[in-house]
């Protein structure tokens, strides 16, 4: 495959991925809002609630928590602690910046492997966390993060760290 | 030995830069490993996020002081406090400090006050003839004033993480928020009698009060004067808890900016929901996988070692806070915020607590002494902003913030040292 349809390739899945992930957080992100607002106007005005609600609630929160997280990885927007950059030479700084990546796409790896093993676990418990939603559904996001992680940061060590978007 | 030579390749990587998150995560997973615990063990400690409920006021506060900055919220507020106190002697100034301090609780303290109120501020103060040097510095230095101010994220995750670690009840958001505002209106009123007395000969504009410019301001502010009034009824009322009033502010928000002022388009909405979920995602997982590394260093006793060591060196409670303050400097001028409040509150809040040391006053002293690194030289990191932002050199921002930075140091002295907060708390 040449070199300007592999391109080609990366660009759309690097938009069909951004609007999808786009598109899940703001819809989590409203419904954790909107699920909040409910309960309260339920729980004063009426009386009554959701008894699940609460529970979701948390779970949204690591479910943004998470994607948000992801989403940082594409930007290279995670916090770090420069002090290197500042004292090493300019000509290094990619050398750095690659060996970070190395570091960073193995340990997501690595977290990656061992929360897959622990959700295929509860998976086989098949218990539920509320309203028939099995536990293991809500805890998937983990493995699935950190494998999204794994790829983005395996992917800076390739291309610049802001290309690195699908 | 094999232990030894990876942890240090993982301070290594902390100091070149690496995420974070991904260094205290690999210290936890070495951890456990050498312990014997199987490593799966790490998804459980982050599905322990699901069992912390205050959590979710943070990403719903910071999407609400996303929309807040990126709207014209800025100049209404400006405007507002200009209109109330702008016509007292050498009152714009203390407009300044006020306005900094309000958009900072909202914004939380990462720079964006410079960025956004900066640039109407700064011109605005050297025009009604305040000299360039005093006009810097208090802009650079009052960018991280409001730090301490409800509904702040860095107070919100102080309480969070200490409600984690002791259960006791003594640590509540009512007395940590109540503690924080009087902390800040102390610096405030400090600062602002300085500002006023240093300017009494300055040739500073006048201007006369003016009725119908404050009912200007307070039409044109009408739909975010409420906001604050309701963060607050909401919290201390006990009506609401935390999280629930965090749900409705972000949803007033959301409504006044996109609907009513209009100032935020539906097009660009995801955006901005998308900028502030990805810079909250990362301090939650940082925030995930610090519980897992802390539980790791209570399975190894670490923490009773740390005091054990405190304990050889210091012998009370003064000794014992006068360290702490320059530690913490120190580290508020390296560490970004968020991650020092995540690693280092585990750690000295047993201490501090054996001292005799609420925890609702540390809180206090640690994030003040926070708002001071943030422009303490050679790095705190506003003096890097406000370099960029105003294009003057980093040398320049050192000696103008120097007098806000002892005044401030003042304040410090008098919330670590005085019965000041004790009564709140």
């Amino acid at each position: 495959m040449d070199n300007t349809r592999t391109q080609h390739i990366f660009g759309i899945l690097s938009r069909t991925t951004l609007l999808l992930e786009t598109a899940l957080i703001v819809f989590v992100v409203l419904s954790l809002i909107s699920l909040t607002v409910a309960q309260i106007i339920l729980r004063n005005f009426f009386d009554t609630g959701f008894l699940w609600g609460d529970h979701l609630v948390r779970i949204l929160v690591l479910w943004v928590a998470l994607l948000g997280a992801m989403f940082a990885t594409r930007g290279g927007q995670h916090i770090k602690i420069d002090v290197a950059s500042r004292l090493l030479p300019e000509h290094l700084h990619r050398h750095v910046e690659r060996l970070n990546a190395l570091f960073a796409s193995l340990v997501c790896a690595t977290a990656a492997y061992f929360s897959f093993q622990f959700v295929y676990m509860e998976y086989q418990d098949g218990e539920q966390a509320f309203a028939n939603i099995p536990v293991w559904l809500c805890e998937a996001i983990i493995p699935f993060a950190f494998a999204v992680m794994a790829w983005r940061f395996f992917l800076t060590i390739f291309t610049q760290q802001h290309k690195a978007r699908i | 030995m094999m232990a030894i030579a990876l942890s240090l390749l993982l301070v290594c990587f902390l100091l070149m830069g690496a995420p974070l998150f991904t260094v205290i995560l690999a210290a936890a997973m070495l951890g456990f490993y050498y312990a014997d615990v199987d490593l799966s063990v790490i998804a459980i400690e982050l599905y322990r996020i699901v069992d912390t409920p205050l959590l979710v006021a943070l990403p719903l506060f910071t999407l609400a002081g996303y929309m807040l900055s990126e709207s014209r919220a800025s100049l209404r507020l400006l405007n507002l406090t200009q209109a109330l106190i702008g016509w007292l002697p050498n009152g714009f100034a203390v407009v300044a400090i006020i306005s900094c301090a309000l958009f900072t609780a909202f914004t939380g303290a990462s720079g964006v006050t410079i960025v956004a109120l900066g640039a109407l501020l700064l011109p605005s103060l050297i025009r009604a003839g305040y000299s360039e040097r005093f006009s810097l510095g208090l802009m650079t230095s009052c960018g991280s004033l409001g730090l301490l101010l409800p509904p702040s994220l860095p107070l919100i995750l102080y309480g969070i993480i200490g409600q984690q670690i002791i259960d006791d009840g003594s640590l509540t958001f009512e007395s940590l928020f109540l503690a924080g505002a009087t902390a800040t209106g102390a610096m405030i009123i400090m600062l602002s009698i300085w500002v006023v007395w240093v300017n009494r000969n300055a040739p500073t504009r006048k201007q006369a009060f003016s009725g119908h410019a404050l009912w200007h301001a307070v039409k044109e502010a009408a739909w975010e004067i409420p906001l604050p009034i309701f963060i607050l009824a909401g919290i201390f009322g006990g009506l609401l808890t935390v999280s629930e009033v965090a749900a409705f502010t972000a949803l007033y928000v959301i409504i006044v900016q996109v609907f009513i002022y209009r100032e935020i388009s539906l097009k660009r909405f995801p955006y901005i929901v998308m900028d502030a979920i990805s810079m909250v995602g990362g301090i939650m997982l940082i925030l995930g996988v610090s519980l897992a590394f802390t539980s790791f260093l209570i399975e190894a006793d670490v923490p009773t070692q740390i005091l054990d060591s405190i304990n050889e060196l210091v012998d009370n409670k003064w000794t014992f806070l006068l360290l702490l303050n320059l530690l913490l400097l120190i580290l508020g001028a390296i560490l970004d915020i968020f991650s020092a409040i995540v690693i280092i509150t585990p750690l000295i809040l047993p201490a501090a607590l054996q001292f005799g040391i609420h925890p609702v006053h540390l809180g206090i002293i640690f994030l003040a002494n926070m708002q001071i690194g943030y422009f303490t030289p050679p790095v705190g990191m506003n003096l890097f902003i406000a370099s960029l932002r105003f294009k003057k050199s980093v040398l320049t921002l050192y000696r103008t913030t120097l007098p806000f930075f002892f005044l401030l140091l003042i304040a410090l002295g008098i919330i670590t040292y005085t019965p000041l907060l004790l009564n709140l708390t």
